[in-house]
């Protein structure tokens, strides 16, 4: 099932304006425990400068995002936004953060 | 179903000699402040962020960094890649004062580092082959800290040694810099008749002129007063470097496949070493609340703030090189680092500092790289600009102008090659860019001997409207044009006082034929009046480095000659920002 990632600026999932995903290739996901560190194949998909999708295979993986930001005193919130209020990173400080997925 | 975990992973150490800053901070009673590097604790403080967050050292590096031994300038050294540059905001060539130049109106803003070669004069009479050198005060050092070659300081928060600011290359980027000379070698005359002599000046009309050899024809000095709305790129610098360097300090610091395994192992960190971390991680999550760490007495809270940092953040250094257990009790007392650790020098510790080293290297080279986009970007909105301009044979003027420039219209996305379809072989620009120039030209020496002239010279006033155009678009005129600028030009100039050729008594310069010029005369006048110039430019080359404006005019006079000409300027203008570590990123044509 595909997971809909969204970029936001706040906590209240408010969309990201400050703050974008490094187009074309800011987001890359990797297979964990793989060494050195394999990207999974074809992923992500519909990347924009504020989200985009995982379609992933079972097994664990860490998604390394990549972003650009005005300013690097603001930190970035990334939620899965087809879960609500699921919370899945924070980047306090740019250019990149992260957050490990195990698919079952 | 899918399952996040965050923060699971371990911690980088940034250990090369193992010369730790820790143990002068650790020796005294009283510790130093909380490093700036780590100020996330006051976001954690306030509840902008998670103390999840702030235990994974994955997003704390720069804090890590700092709290173990200092990083040598040395590990700054990454490739750069290139990016596409703005067009219509940008000049590319020389001003238009110049006796060389494709441009009636100037830009306002000043190219990282370019070269230009153009023919053709605007006001001038001469229409000379010049080349012209640009800069801004931020281009070289920009271009070594993109290129790694010093460190760049990352953020406000995040500084390195001896590292360039990005607050410091915004400020030097607003000063721009060029310098222009004359190339040609032609040895075209000018020809006219000269009215009575009236002193040793004389009035002339002059049918045509062109000047010789090399020469300086000017400089130039621009500041930006006014920047353009701060936008984020389309898109930035190349996230390679910085996503697999990530990927390895995340894998650096990772915790075992299964966590209820005590024999599953992590990648990198000895188990019990990773136990310790993720028993550290938790008990930070444990103190470091809002409740322990917050009050609204930014004084008191600090305090607070220092005292979890050192007596429970700290703790991270000596589990992971000494192989320290972890102490969250709530009087836990202040962590003591003696001897350069224990596990300093195995296998995994030397790959949580390289992982930590290579992350910092690449972050930087990104950031330093991402600066000057985002000043190219915001583009700007405003400039002044002085020239120092010496026509041949003539006295030097000096030109203040007021540069006015607004991208708007639709966004456009121009392929840098047809065969090339490749997204990051784009550049998204906007469609049109106006230009307007407000501007005096002066004397630099009192012509009061020449009837009727004075130190102000002329008013100077000119527009320029740009469209940009891309091959991509399916459209029959868009594909003729290519991926190109076209641009039409009105320039008026009220010239107040006559313009002055300079010659020797009795020995008229070489070159100039004027009828009538009596021995005497040791300055020529021409008649002065309203100049009216209209251009059409087409620029070929948007979003490359290599441009090739080409031009047609029509002016009903110039400076030195009364009747209406025609005229062409062409040239070719190389930025080479991007050799150089460096570019712009376009926000507009």
């Amino acid at each position: 099932m595909p997971v809909n990632i969204q970029l936001c600026e706040d906590e209240k999932r408010t969309p990201a304006k400050s703050t974008a995903f490094d187009l074309p290739s800011g987001v890359k996901v990797f297979k964990l425990f793989t060494n050195p560190p394999e990207p999974a194949p074809e992923q992500p998909t519909n990347l924009t400068a504020t989200g985009f999708t995982l379609k992933l295979s079972p097994g664990s993986y860490d998604v390394v995002m990549v972003v650009i930001s005005k300013s690097d005193m603001r930190p970035s919130y990334v939620f899965e936004n087809c879960a609500g209020n699921n919370e899945l990173a924070q980047i306090p400080k740019p250019p990149s953060g992260h957050f490990t997925l195990r698919v079952i | 179903m899918v399952h996040s975990t965050r923060a699971v992973h371990g911690i980088a150490a940034v250990v090369i000699t193992l010369t730790f800053v820790l143990p002068s901070r650790t020796g005294a009673q009283k510790l130093p402040p909380v490093p700036k590097e780590c100020n996330d604790i006051d976001e954690v403080a306030t509840g902008t962020i998670s103390a999840a967050t702030f235990a994974d050292i994955t997003n704390e590096v720069p804090c890590f960094w700092v709290i173990v031994p200092q990083l040598r300038n040395k590990i700054i050294q990454s490739a750069l890649q290139t990016v596409e540059k703005s067009v219509s905001t940008v000049q590319q060539g020389s001003t238009s004062g110049s006796s060389g130049t494709t441009s009636a109106v100037s830009k306002p803003s000043t190219p990282l580092a370019s070269l230009a070669s153009e023919y053709g004069g605007i006001t001038s009479s001469t229409s000379n082959q010049t080349i012209t050198l640009q800069t801004t005060l931020d281009g070289i050092p920009s271009a070594l800290a993109g290129h790694g070659v010093v460190p760049y300081c990352w953020s406000p928060t995040v500084t390195i040694r001896g590292c360039v600011s990005g607050t410091k290359l915004q400020f030097l980027n607003r000063f721009g810099l060029g310098v222009t000379a004359n190339t040609s070698t032609s040895s075209q005359t000018a020809t006219g008749s000269a009215s009575p002599p009236q002193g040793t000046t004389q009035q002339a009309s002059l049918n045509s002129v062109a000047n010789s050899g090399l020469s300086f024809s000017g400089a130039s000095f621009k500041y930006a007063i006014l920047r353009g709305k701060f936008t984020l790129p389309e898109k930035g610098p190349d996230p390679t470097p910085t996503e697999n360097a990530r990927a390895r300090l995340d894998r650096a610091f990772m915790g075992p496949p299964n966590h209820a395994d005590p024999a599953s192992n992590p990648p990198n960190l000895q188990r019990d070493v990773w136990n310790e971390y993720a028993a550290w991680q938790s008990c930070i999550e444990k103190q470091f609340t809002t409740q322990n760490l917050y009050t609204s007495d930014k004084s008191e809270r600090a305090k607070r703030e220092e005292d979890y940092f050192d007596r429970y953040y700290l703790q991270i250094v000596g589990i992971l090189f000494d192989g320290d257990q972890v102490d969250c009790s709530n009087n836990a007392k202040l962590p003591v680092f003696a001897g350069p650790g224990r596990l300093a020098g195995q296998s995994p510790q030397s790959e949580l500092i390289a992982a930590t080293e290579n992350y910092m290297a690449a972050a930087s080279i990104f950031e330093a790289q991402l600066g000057p986009m985002l000043d190219a970007a915001a583009g700007t909105a405003l400039s002044f600009e002085y020239d120092y301009n010496t026509p041949t044979n003539q006295p030097t003027t000096s030109t203040l102008k007021l540069i006015g420039s607004r991208s708007f219209g639709s966004k456009i996305v121009c392929s840098k090659s047809k065969s090339n379809t490749d997204a990051s072989a784009s550049a998204a620009i906007t469609r049109f860019t106006g230009t307007i120039n407000l501007a005096g030209n002066l004397y630099n020496s009192d012509p009061s001997k020449v009837p009727g002239a004075g130190v102000f010279r002329a008013f100077q006033a000119g527009s320029e409207l740009d469209t940009a155009f891309c091959t991509t678009k399916a459209n029959w005129l868009e594909s003729f044009f290519g991926n190109s600028t076209v641009g039409l030009t009105y320039y008026y100039q009220d010239q107040v006082s006559p313009s002055i050729l300079k010659v020797t008594p009795g020995a008229p310069l070489s070159g100039i034929n004027i009828v009538g010029l009596a021995p005497t005369t040791s300055q020529v006048f021409t008649k002065k009046g309203p100049i009216s110039f209209v251009q059409v430019k087409y620029g070929l080359g948007v979003g490359k480095n290599v441009k090739f404006p080409i031009a047609f005019s029509w002016s009903n006079r110039t400076d030195l000659i009364t009747h209406s000409l025609w005229s062409a300027q062409f040239g070719i203008s190389y930025d080479f920002s991007s050799l150089l570590g460096s570019s712009s990123n376009s926000g507009t044509p």
